[in-house]
């Protein structure tokens, strides 16, 4: 047996990887950063985001590309006249931010070096932390089967620890089923707001689902999907049992070239059918490996896609 | 191409589908918990591993465990190249032609038969290249071609070739063989057809670079067999013709078997022997038949019953006729008792009017040519200057012999003991002889006293040049009238023994001329005779030379057990003479039939006993061995270090 295949056989646990989610360098380091979303979002108070909610501001922002489900009703009809495209303008408001991250705890987040469900734990932090601190309305989801456990919004510094308390109580356990969750959590929480899914989304229901609820009430949709080293390149060789960790399903493989590739096309498949669906209906998304260091998504990666500024 | 071992190759397919089956069976797998398998189910979908032929063609590391296990199976089969290298071998075919090899199996075949199979097979697989010779060998060799590559002259040879009933001896044959290998450059081997009962090997080696097969023939079985016959013609003298024969049982239970005598194809006598395990037992029949000159008996043993599987031995033969009268002259100045005696042996020759032939002493002349026609000179207290070759009884004198000294006469003298292994003292018994007078004689280290008095030798088997004298040291005609020995029954008892044992029979005739096969057979040319023709037991007759110088013909090479007829004429075609010889095996070792299970040479591990010749190619076994070893290394390095098809 490889050392990688002996690694895998361990399934990976957290207790490798045990200690607080977020050291308090980095939280100071995170937080000068700031949540930022796409749409006119809607706040419940004044607050230090600049809302992009119309009549609340006036000062212009921006223009960016018209994306179907955008009010008609911000339309730069000067800069279609001239230039015949059709770009939105964005308004400068300071409201308040609804801040969703929707965790994926199910068995099948429970994997890989390093380990998925810890990789997330740690993203939906320093998401939280920053949108805390920002004094947004952060509420998180852990999902697996449905919707297990709820954050409830909350606002302010003052939460950080109760947050970060609730996410290391989280377990992962369960079968994933993406669209029971999220449709539970979207029902709970009608407010528009940027909604970050991290999940791994593999779900034998599929994702168009869960995601359609989000997009449908017109939510900033960001899906970041981890996945580790070892399901972007299975270590694999021999006569192999596999067993699935969400529902034990076994299934027998003889580990050849050509199944590798096979195997690696259609993760690859998979991996593009998520990002199309994202991109077709105004949702961002990001594929990350766990191999990537934490620090380097959130100050990186995430900047660069303009979760966070 | 061709395999030494051929059924591994048989079992292949058995054993190659084994190994497949196994991959169609359930593995013991590793089991790996994985986050999710739906992806992996679609991965397989899309190569259908489902399907088994699928499955199989993906799957390298079954084809190298094939290939491997094809390779040992090669190797086990011991393949052989269809040529013995570049330069070819000479390959020395040696067939085992002795009685032996006449032994048959269940299935009918003899060893010979098989032998001659395996032989041919081997002259079949020759390449271009190689090239043979086959030599026959029993107790001698026969080269019956040269080292040749013609398959045809092989072949031809090998189809001549006839067992006989001679006994084995390989050694000649392997000395004839060294001398064919050391003229050789080529790789050469030496291949021996044979059961392997080949006679002593004592001494016996062959080069080390030179391999050494032994092609066994021959299925082990118990045989019972005559491995001795005699007979012994009575001396005339009250004795009966005595007929003698040994049954050897070399199997491993006792057997009962009956013996018969036949005279003249008519059964005489039987007995039943019960012989045991590896013991042999001997029978003696008494032989009343009247023998007539000229016409010889032929007698016959046979096992009645014996049922094994080699029946050369169950029969003898011997030849009985009236022996040759003997010639004797007596040299004497007038002795009653030796004319006496002399006159009343039915062996010894006589004139026309009944008496031995007598010469005065004075009329005696040691170069007379008539003196060699006789047998046997009697001189009665007469020493000649000289005497010519011949066989000579001497009374009351010295021959001239130089070891042989007088040292005067002494009285009152007796016997003190007697050698009674020599023929003279046979039934004769000296006790009763009491000598007043007696000469006194000095005899050399090299002449044999055979009977000791209180004055030195009585009787002396003296020999000195061609010449031979039983010198009685006594003088017959110096007993006193009352108790002369020459009055008891011993005195012509001795004299006939004397004169049978110095005319060359040992006081008793040795019957019928008895040969081994294999040996030569000597008869004596009769006077006038031009030709001889001889005719083997079971031949057409054929014409044999006879030597001009010497009266004697040798009739060497005598193949077949059974009577042989010797037929002399004389110029014009006429029949002088008709003789008959007996040949037999009797030869113990010969008639074990076991197989033996190797052929051991000196200086070399035994060569241990083979089914069938191995191919002149060379063995490819290592190649095949190695390319299974090759599979087997390129499989374990694909299957640690993850290089997938």
């Amino acid at each position: 047996m490889s050392d990688a295949a002996r690694q895998i056989d361990q399934a990976g646990t957290l207790d490798e990887e045990a200690g607080p989610l977020l050291d308090q360098a980095f939280i100071a380091k995170i937080g000068k950063l700031d949540l930022t979303t796409r749409r006119l979002l809607q706040g419940r108070q004044k607050g230090e985001k600049r809302s992009k909610k119309r009549g609340q501001s006036v000062e212009f922002a921006d223009h960016r590309q018209y994306a179907p489900g955008d009010d008609l009703r911000f339309l730069d009809w000067s800069i279609y006249a001239r230039l015949d495209r059709l770009m939105v303008k964005l308004f400068l408001e300071e409201e308040d931010l609804y801040v969703y991250l929707l965790l994926d705890a199910s068995a099948s987040m429970d994997y890989g070096r390093p380990n998925k469900f810890r990789y997330a734990q740690r993203v939906v932090a320093a998401l939280g932390v920053i949108g805390l601190t920002k004094m947004n309305r952060v509420g998180v989801g852990a999902f697996s089967s449905e919707l297990n456990r709820v954050f409830r919004p909350e606002r302010g510094r003052r939460h950080l620890r109760k947050l970060l308390r609730f996410l290391e109580e989280t377990p992962s356990d369960g079968r994933t089923d993406l669209a029971a969750a999220c449709r539970r959590f979207a029902l709970e929480h009608p407010r528009r707001g940027l909604v970050v899914l991290v999940s791994d989304f593999l779900d034998r229901g599929g994702y168009e689902e869960a995601i359609r609820y989000f997009v449908a009430r017109r939510m900033d949709v960001f899906c970041l999907h981890v996945l580790s080293p070892q399901e972007l390149d299975p270590p694999f060789a021999g006569d192999l049992k596999l067993i699935d960790a969400e529902d034990g399903e076994e299934t027998e493989i003889t580990v050849s070239r050509p199944l590798l590739a096979a195997y690696r096309r259609n993760l690859d498949a998979y991996i593009d059918g998520l990002r199309t669906f994202c991109h077709k209906r105004g949702a961002r998304y990001l594929t990350v490996s766990t191999a990537l260091p934490f620090e380097r998504l959130v100050l990186d990666q995430l900047r660069q896609l303009r979760l966070v500024r | 191409m061709q395999f030494l071992n051929p059924s591994w190759l048989f079992a292949a397919p058995a054993i190659l589908g084994a190994l497949v089956l196994l991959y169609f069976l359930k593995l013991k797998r590793r089991e790996v918990t994985v986050s999710s398998t739906f992806l992996w189910h679609r991965a397989l979908d899309e190569l259908r591993v489902n399907s088994p032929l699928q499955r199989l063609r993906m799957n390298l590391l079954l084809f190298l465990q094939l290939a491997a296990l094809g390779g040992l199976l090669l190797a086990l089969a011991r393949p052989l190249s269809a040529v013995g290298g570049l330069g070819g071998v000479d390959s020395i075919l040696l067939i085992d032609v002795s009685a032996s090899m006449r032994a048959h199996d269940a299935a009918g075949k003899t060893r010979f038969e098989r032998a001659i199979l395996q032989a041919e097979r081997v002259v079949d697989d020759l390449s271009r290249r190689d090239r043979a010779i086959i030599i026959a060998f029993a107790d001698d060799v026969r080269v019956l071609t040269d080292l040749t590559s013609s398959k045809a002259l092989l072949r031809q040879a090998l189809s001549s070739l006839r067992p006989t009933d001679r006994p084995t001896r390989l050694a000649p044959a392997v000395h004839r063989a060294r001398t064919l290998l050391s003229q050789t450059t080529r790789r050469p081997r030496l291949l021996v057809f044979s059961d392997g009962r080949v006679g002593a090997l004592t001494g016996v080696s062959l080069e080390k670079d030179v391999p050494l097969e032994f092609v066994a023939v021959g299925e082990a079985g118990a045989n019972l067999g005559i491995v001795a016959v005699d007979v012994t013609q009575g001396a005339g003298l009250g004795e009966s013709t005595r007929a003698l024969a040994s049954v050897q049982n070399t199997g491993r239970d006792p057997r009962t078997v009956g013996l018969d005598l036949s005279v003249d194809g008519e059964l005489a006598d039987s007995q039943e022997l019960t012989v045991p395990p590896g013991g042999v037992v001997s029978a003696s029949f008494d032989v009343s038949v009247f023998l007539e000159p000229g016409r010889a008996r032929r007698l016959r043993f046979s096992l009645d019953g014996s049922k094994d599987p080699f029946p050369v031995d169950d029969e003898a033969w011997a030849i009985l006729e009236q022996p040759e009268p003997i010639r004797v002259l007596l040299v004497s100045g007038g002795n009653l008792f030796l004319h006496s005696a002399l006159s009343e042996d039915p062996r010894v020759w006589k004139t026309p009017l009944g008496d031995v032939p007598i010469l005065a002493p004075e009329d005696f002349r040691p170069d007379d040519p008539s003196l060699r026609d006789h047998d046997v000179v009697v001189l009665d207290r007469f020493t000649p200057p000289e005497l010519p070759p011949g066989n000579y009884l001497c009374f009351g004198a010295r021959p001239p012999f130089p070891d042989v000294q007088d040292l005067g006469q002494a009285e009152d003298c007796r016997v003190l003991d007697w050698d009674e292994s020599h023929p003279v003292t046979r039934f004769v018994n000296f006790a009763n002889l009491v000598m007043p007078t007696m000469r006194v004689f000095k005899a050399g280290e090299r002449q044999r006293v055979v009977v000791r008095g209180t004055h030195g030798p009585v009787v002396l088997d003296a020999r000195d040049a061609g010449r031979r004298a039983l010198v009685c040291a006594f003088d017959l005609m110096s007993f006193p009238v009352e108790g002369a020995w020459t009055f008891d029954p011993s005195f012509p008892i001795f004299l006939a023994n004397a004169v049978r044992s110095l005319a060359g029979e040992g006081g008793v005739r040795r019957g019928g001329r008895l040969v081994r096969c294999g040996g030569t057979a000597t008869l004596e040319v009769p006077a006038g005779a031009a030709r001889a023709l001889l005719t083997p037991p079971d031949g057409e007759p054929r014409p044999v030379s006879l030597s001009k110088e010497d009266d004697a013909l040798r009739v060497p090479g005598l193949d077949r057990a059974g009577v042989y007829t010797v037929r002399f004429e004389d110029a014009a075609g006429e029949l002088l003479e008709e003789r008959l010889f007996a040949a037999n095996l009797v030869d113990p070792d010969e008639s074990r039939i076991e197989p033996a299970a190797s052929i051991e040479l000196v200086g070399r591990p035994p060569a241990p006993a083979t089914t069938a010749a191995e191919g002149a190619g060379e063995e490819l076994w290592k190649i095949a061995a190695l390319l299974a070893l090759a599979f087997v290394m390129v499989e374990w390095w694909i299957y640690n270090r993850r290089v997938f098809l």
